[in-house]
């Protein structure tokens, strides 16, 4: 039986704006899954938040590579964290940072890795998303596209045993998806120990993706 | 009475228990960053150093023109008293530049450029980076923002304060010995002898406590302001107020504590 890699349990949680409120989530994610949640994008993303420990349930419980993050210490809750994946919505790309300083952040705080080193990381991981290179531009300056690109290579930088993904081809275009969704499938499929749970607006994107698919149990409040 | 006396007590007690949260809120991130220099062995990350020295090129390098300027016009007003002063003796105005320049005027105006250019900027980019989704995305990649965004800003802007100060004092001291003579005063040397009789032995501890705690009190308390705000765009501009009105009240109470003790007893 493979390592469960992500678990929630009852999981009961608010979107932000309080619209609405998912209740009751059973999910587990063992390694070599991948899973796709379906609902609104909000209610997506509040669970993936309250997996990576951002945000804490309303009730029951959450945990990632077999802890709750919102439970640990600061350092207990960042080493764990630095073994998974994350992209928010849109990305959040540093809007002070440059794309490329973006990328290097994860790799510089967390490896203090040899420039050599970080160079090669960083062009497989930019390679695996259709990029050369990133461009030495502020996130606002660049395209939708490539900022995407971006986020998502910096989430498989450091090589991740999960990734966490809320909404990751959200406003993009058909080629645009097809090639992302195919390289995410492609980052999964390259090693039996990875997994891979994005929450989706739409159950399309859980094809190009081979995943399963688990609707949210969504309630307006 | 009884009822009267406890709403009496309640209504004094709430914000005295919100001051006291809010103080230990400040000197623990304060705490942090000091805690977070002596773990690292003064070897901070480099990425965390560059988000430093960023903030020193911000709140210091750009901000010596004006420094500049203000030390150059106060030292002209203090100049001014220089016929006086030789109306007393002459040595008044070593005295006035050390009790009012040295130990007064030279740390709160740096405080107050440093809390007008950067606290203001601090809180409204952390509050905007909030609202945008940035803190959470560096908490979700196990960036700790506390490490990268508020320990090297409280480093960065406590070196920032005390390196204007000395600008400020440099400028205004030097404005002061060229002015002097030409305002009927002492000549540069004699105010030297003046300005060196005057100064204490506790002033270069005095002025320590009055730029590095209160520069990194105004960026923790910045930092405070921007990550508490709520995640609205409407909060941001409250949120910068805030910082200015907390920071102006801390370094005014902090200066006026340290001249007390240092100067009274």
């Amino acid at each position: 039986m493979s390592t469960v890699l992500v678990e929630t349990g009852s999981l009961g949680i608010a979107a932000r704006d309080g619209s609405l409120r998912v209740r009751g989530l059973d999910l587990r994610v063992r390694a070599g899954e991948r899973v796709v949640l379906v609902g609104p994008a909000d209610a997506g993303e509040a669970v993936l938040r309250a997996i990576v420990g951002v945000d804490l349930p309303e009730s029951g419980s959450a945990r990632l590579l077999g802890a709750e993050v919102a439970a640990l210490g600061r350092r207990e809750a960042c080493a764990l964290l630095a073994r998974a994946g994350w992209l928010p919505r849109r990305g959040a790309l540093l809007a002070n940072l440059t794309l490329r300083e973006n990328l290097l952040l994860p790799l510089a705080f967390h490896r203090r890795a040899a420039c050599a080193e970080a160079e090669g990381r960083v062009r497989s991981a930019l390679a695996r998303f259709g990029l050369a290179e990133a461009p030495d531009v502020r996130p606002e300056e660049a395209p939708l596209a490539v900022r995407r690109r971006v986020a998502l290579a910096r989430a498989v930088l450091l090589d991740p045993e999960v990734l966490v993904l809320a909404d990751p081809v959200d406003d993009m275009e058909e080629s645009d998806e097809a090639e992302l969704l195919a390289a995410l499938a492609a980052w999964a499929a390259e090693g039996s120990s990875r997994a891979l749970l994005v929450a989706a607006q739409r159950h399309a994107v859980a094809g190009p993706l081979r995943g399963a698919t688990l609707n949210l149990p969504v309630i307006r409040a | 009475m009884a009822r009267s006396l406890t709403a009496f007590l309640r209504a004094a007690g709430d914000p005295l228990t919100d001051l006291a949260a809010y103080v230990t809120t400040v000197a623990a991130i304060a705490g942090e960053a000091i805690l977070a220099v002596g773990a690292s062995a003064g070897r901070l990350r480099p990425v965390v150093r560059e988000v430093l020295w960023r903030q020193v090129y911000f709140t210091a390098v750009t901000a010596v023109p004006f420094t500049a300027l203000l030390a150059f016009l106060v030292a002209l007003a203090v100049a001014a008293q220089s016929p006086y002063s030789a109306a007393a003796g002459g040595n008044v105005l070593g005295t006035i530049l050390v009790a009012a320049l040295v130990r007064e005027l030279a740390p709160v105006t740096a405080a107050t450029i440093v809390i007008a250019r950067s606290g203001t900027a601090m809180a409204a980019e952390l509050a905007t980076m909030r609202v945008e989704g940035e803190v959470d995305a560096l908490s979700g990649m196990g960036i700790d923002p506390l490490d990268y965004l508020v320990v090297p800003r409280v480093l960065g802007t406590a070196i920032s304060l005390l390196g204007l100060t000395v600008v400020f004092l440099a400028v205004s001291l030097g404005a002061s010995a060229v002015l002097s003579p030409l305002l009927g005063g002492p000549t540069p040397r004699a105010l030297a002898g003046l300005v060196a009789a005057a100064l204490r032995p506790s002033d270069p501890l005095a002025l320590l406590a009055k730029t590095v705690v209160p520069g990194m009190a105004v960026a923790a308390i910045a930092c405070t302001e921007g990550l508490r705000a709520a995640r609205s765009t409407t909060r941001i501009p409250p949120a910068a107020t805030a910082a200015v009105v907390r920071s102006f009240t801390l370094v005014f109470v902090w200066n006026a504590a340290v001249s007390a003790l240092v100067y009274l007893t």
